[in-house]
């Protein structure tokens, strides 16, 4: 069985005397799609940068490909596509130029599926970079990203500031991609709606500790929210192991727990609840629970 | 790589436009007013470092750099074509500059010599290159030391330090030092790509590979504070000291120039006068010789002020044997003669070749009088019936024919010569002999605005009598022959004790053995005391075997003692005070116990983290810095969990497993 | 053919709710045996999902039997066989049945809306003619 191509093995960084990550351990399968969660600053892109090799870990590795990502060949490379957040190319570049750039940098660059892309995203080529709109850099950023056919293709944020219409093509592109054989994909990404759709895995990065690392209709079986019913004011919220999040609110009391099908009711009703019940519960809410940090 | 080479040159075009920009006005400024030449080339080397270092900060904060960096391109590679394409976008507009200036520039100027490698012609092979190469090669070594911060950078530290003291102390040639940076950079280059693939990122060859480096660089970064502070301790004693020893005048002006007077002549000697004062053995030969002296006083009014000096050029005459000889740059030089074709100038002097070809005089003006000449000069004798008044040093008075002369080659003129004088009045320089005849006389025209520091000789076409005027712009030379009294040098002993100051006085007399006068000059002010302190301050962040070394070894008690060891070694010699002694000591301590705090945190046993403070504590300063480069930043290697609020002392070192976060019952691992 | 609509933000699984879908289609009728249900490329582009995630819906409905896949030709409505035994079936239908009564209590329905309700939908349902004993 050969190695995951992302693997990190208890991944720890420090910014001088502050911590971006905490023994942080994952890994993506072939031929899945990962998505990694997390508010600003959790450590997403700290990640990242470890895995492609641009920033040493302060303790732990990550591999990528099968190779220790702070010893990664430079021809490795080429199989790894990797769009950056805020999707940095450079601005005075022709479109054209810009592929003929990669083109030559990268031995694996497939120009006519390029212009394939290019044609479908409707991208001018004589038009430089920074006068393109944001949407359009974006996919500019991913088709040269894909044109390169990469085993493992890696986006920052990739729907970041984006519309609605590009963020729907940017999902049927990442579907497209993963139909074929042995590609990979692992996203980091804000909007969650998105991620529900198309991702295989989550794994949710809180103030650098990976609380959730599992598929995604694991993770949705599994954490439950519930809501009870008072008749008078909500009392504080029982101790329950798995308590994620608990909310009060008047007479409501709602709650944010892990594998809490039987536990939940018999303790609220302990408290005095009149009724309670499960509702469903998106990723959204189960992230905004997760990452929202305790009690309020 | 060829690929972001190009897209490198491309984004660098604004600097190319600025580049060229820069080039062309160089290039017409020099060549309008023919600045000099080494200014130039020190510009030029410093618009290298500059630009250099701005570029490699413009790399630190580019924006697209994950974009760049994330291809099959090493690391070194890509920083490779950066440096290639700055140094390409340097070159084309040094070519321009080049190109430019050989065509403004109209005829050879002559140079000021440049220790004794240098063509004068500039254009003419090697000194362009120079300029090429010193400037290309600045700009590349900046651009790498500031863009990468890496190994390259201390070693480009180290190399050009000592180039960049030479350069700007001028104590060598600028071009000369160029050249020591182009050839330089080659040994840079490769030794940065040797020891950058071939060794490992922790690797005892590296860690000693950085120890000498950094050694190297704080010897020559004190030598060169050093050296500051001698100049500013001279600088603050500016006072004059009368002492008197038998019928010898010792005058100190506290400035490092010393006037050594008989009770009733006076007569200025000269001697090295900064910094450490050797002197050559051929001076003894002096004692018995008439001294002569030459002053260049360039102020105006100075008619009025006759004694009035600024900027003297230090060169020393010597008459003999129908020769005069100059001493120039530690060597005597045959400038200018009677020979049986008359006066001669230049190397030619001993051969015979008649006076009156411009060449010859071009070349002992150019030597002697550092002056950049052009075409033509007129010798021209005044007829007998003028004549300066013997004693009188005053040419205010004098009104000089300014009808041509010609040359005669009588065979009188070698002893009458011996007591000739130069005086040199207005536009017009004359050779008077002692009964006040003028020889003969040469004249030039006022010199341009712009030919600093020189004067040019041109072709006179008209007849007319021109008096000196009281207020004139001009130059006056003086050469003055002392009376015999002998030959004093005087130097400046590098201070034994750190509140003193000495000057050692030698005066050679015929006929008497030499007198010998060590005038110490004793700190009053409070200025004065803090420029003596400063001298002690350089040795503070020594090593501390070095400075207890020092602080033991046994002071210098002569002069020649001092020289000796301060040419093999700078700071074992000194005798360091005790009152320094301690305050390194407290410095090194202050170190080793700000290396424990970091070793703490990065290594991974106790016994490491004692080493490096036993090394930190030894080597002050440069221990804390080699530590930070062996150990490097960002693979830090906390023990114990130091940052996790643990105890440092409680937990256990070495290379455990690293705990994990506590799990609060809500991961969701599956 | 049924359309295929899913709610990617519910708590059921998408690959649960394709399930669930495909099934209630071959119930109701909709779905004929034999009928070719769209390949993973194709529903996955059409609902914007991960095609793992329609293939595993497809794992499973082949599992419980509900459809049959032949190589290179696609998915297709299996012809409806017995693949559980009675016990079992029972047990399931009973399960689900308290399942769904449950609800009824909790959203406060009566009995007889109940019945009615289930009345209606034995109508629309295609039940088996006769018993399996």
């Amino acid at each position: 069985m050969s190695e995951s191509p992302v693997v990190f093995d208890r991944v720890t960084h420090y910014y001088g005397s502050e911590r971006a990550l905490d023994t942080v351990s994952f890994r993506v399968e072939p031929g899945t799609i990962f998505a990694l969660l997390g508010r600003n600053g959790a450590g997403k892109t700290t990640a990242l940068k470890c895995l492609l090799g641009f920033l040493p870990p302060t303790r732990g590795s990550a591999r990528l490909l099968g190779h220790d990502a702070t010893e990664l060949p430079p021809d490795l490379r080429n199989r790894v596509g990797y769009v950056a957040e805020g999707q940095q190319l450079v601005g005075w570049m022709k479109v054209r130029q810009l592929v003929a750039f990669q083109k030559a940098s990268f031995a694996s660059f497939d120009a006519e599926l390029c212009a394939v892309y290019l044609k479908q995203l409707g991208l001018p080529l004589k038009r430089r970079v920074f006068q393109l709109s944001r949407g359009m850099r974006a996919q500019l950023a991913l088709a040269l990203a894909l044109a390169q056919r990469p085993e493992l293709v890696i986006l920052d944020d990739p729907a970041m500031g984006l519309d609605a219409v590009v963020r729907r093509e940017f999902l049927e592109v990442m579907i497209d991609l993963i139909q074929e054989e042995g590609r990979t994909l692992l996203f980091t990404s804000h909007i969650l709606s998105d991620v529900e759709r198309v991702a295989d895995r989550v794994a949710i990065l809180d103030r650098g500790v990976l609380r959730v690392n599992a598929p995604l209709d694991t993770v949705k079986e599994r954490v439950g929210r519930y809501r009870a019913l008072f008749d008078g004011d909500a009392p504080a919220a029982p101790e329950l192991p798995g308590l994620v999040r608990a909310r009060r609110r008047r007479n409501e009391l709602v709650l944010t727990v892990i594998d809490g099908g039987g536990a939940v009711p018999e303790a609220c009703t302990k408290l005095g609840a009149t009724s309670v019940e499960r509702e469903p519960m998106s990723l959204e809410d189960l992230f905004v629970d997760y990452t929202s940090g305790g009690e309020s | 790589m060829k690929a972001v080479y190009w897209k490198e040159l491309r984004e660098l075009a604004a600097v190319w436009i600025i580049l060229l920009v820069w080039a062309v006005i160089f290039a017409l400024d020099y060549a309008g007013w023919h600045k000099d030449l080494e200014e130039i080339l020190s510009l030029a080397t410093i618009a290298g470092i500059v630009t250099g270092a701005v570029h490699g900060l413009l790399d630190r904060y580019r924006r697209n750099d994950l974009f760049l960096a994330h291809r099959p391109l090493s690391a070194l590679r890509l920083q490779f074509a950066r440096t290639l394409a700055g140094v390409t976008a340097w070159l084309v507009p040094a070519l321009v500059f080049l190109l430019l200036f050989r065509v403004a520039a109209p005829s050879p100027h002559y140079v000021r010599r440049l220790g004794r490698f240098v063509e004068p012609d500039l254009l003419s092979g090697s000194e362009s290159l120079f300029l090429l190469g010193a400037t290309a090669a600045c700009w590349a070594l900046l651009r790498l030391i500031v863009g990468t911060r890496r190994l390259p950078a201390v070693l480009g530290l180290v190399f050009i330090l000592p180039v960049a003291m030479l350069v700007f102390s001028m104590r060598t040639s600028t071009l000369t030092a160029a050249f020591a940076v182009s050839l330089v950079i080659a040994l840079v280059c490769t030794t940065t790509t040797v020891l950058g693939l071939a060794v490992g990122r922790r690797s005892a060859l590296r860690a000693a590979c950085l120890l000498l480096l950094g050694g190297v660089v704080l010897f020559q970064g004190l030598g060169l504070l050093r050296w500051i502070t001698t100049d500013l301790l001279l600088d603050t004693y500016p006072r004059i000291t009368v002492t008197t020893e038998g019928d010898v005048l010792f005058r100190d002006h506290g400035r490092p120039r010393s006037e050594v007077s008989h009770w009733y002549q006076p007569h200025a000697s000269v001697g090295p006068t900064r910094g450490f004062g050797y002197e050559p053995p051929w001076e003894e030969h002096w004692h018995s010789a008439w001294s002569w002296h030459l002053r260049i006083v360039r102020a105006l009014n100075d008619l009025e002020e006759g004694r009035r000096q600024v900027g003297l050029a230090p060169i020393v005459w010597r008459y003999e044997d129908g020769r005069f000889l100059c001493r120039h740059r530690q060597q005597l030089e045959v400038l200018a003669g009677f020979g049986r074709g008359g006066f001669l100038v230049g190397p030619k002097a001993e051969e015979g070749a008649p006076f009156d070809e411009p060449d010859q005089f071009l070349q002992w003006g150019a030597a002697v009088f550092q002056c950049v000449t052009e075409q033509h000069v007129i010798i021209m004798k005044p007829p007998p019936v003028d004549r300066i008044p013997r004693d009188s040093l005053d040419p205010v008075r004098v009104e000089i024919s300014t009808k041509s002369l010609a040359v005669s080659s009588r065979n009188a003129w070698p002893e009458r010569l011996a007591d000739a004088r130069l005086v040199v009045t207005g536009d017009q320089m004359l050779w008077v002999d002692q009964t006040g005849d003028v020889l003969f006389r040469i004249e030039w025209l006022p010199p341009k605005e712009h030919f600093r520091g020189s004067f040019s000789i041109r072709e006179f076409k008209k007849e007319e009598t021109t008096p000196a005027a009281r207020k004139e712009a001009a130059r006056r030379f003086f050469l003055v022959r002392g009376p015999p009294v002998g030959h004093a040098v005087s130097s400046d002993l590098e201070p034994v004790h750190p509140a003193r100051y000495t000057v050692r006085m030698r005066v050679f007399r015929p006929d008497h053995p030499m007198l010998l006068k060590d005038i110490e000059v004793r700190p009053e002010r409070g200025s004065e005391h803090a420029a003596a302190m400063l001298r002690g301050a350089v040795t503070l962040p020594l090593p501390i075997p070095v400075a207890v070394a020092s602080y033991f070894s046994a002071q210098p008690r002569t002069w020649d003692d001092l020289y000796a060891w301060n040419v093999s070694d700078p700071f074992f010699a000194g005798g360091t005070s005790i009152g320094w002694l301690l305050a390194s000591l407290a410095l090194a301590c202050a170190c080793a116990w700000y290396a424990r705090k970091q070793a703490r945190m990065r290594c991974a046993t106790e016994r490491a983290v004692r080493l490096w403070m036993a090394a930190t504590f030894l080597l002050g300063p440069l221990g804390l810095v080699w530590m930070r480069f062996v150990l490097g930043r960002e693979t830090i290697e906390p023990i114990g969990g130091a940052r996790r609020a643990v105890d440092l002392d409680a937990s256990p070192a070495t290379a455990e497993p690293w705990p994990e976060p506590l799990p609060t019952g809500t991961e969701v691992n599956a | 053919m049924i359309p295929f609509r899913v709610d990617p933000t519910d708590s059921e699984p998408l690959f649960q709710q394709i399930v669930n879908t495909v099934k209630r289609g071959v119930a109701v009728g909709r779905l004929k045996p034999g009928e070719r249900l769209p390949s993973v490329r194709e529903l996955a582009r059409e609902l914007v999902i991960n095609p793992n995630t329609i293939a595993r819906a497809y794992q499973v409905l082949e599992a419980d039997g509900v459809t049959l896949s032949r190589r290179g030709a696609g998915t297709f409505v299996a012809e409806r066989r017995v693949v559980v035994k009675s016990d079992e079936r029972r047990r399931r239908f009973k399960a689900a049945l308290e399942g769904v009564l449950a609800d009824a209590v909790h959203l406060g329905l009566t009995a007889e809306e109940v019945k009615k309700a289930f009345a209606a939908a034995l109508k629309r349902f295609r039940f088996e003619e006769g018993s399996h004993e």
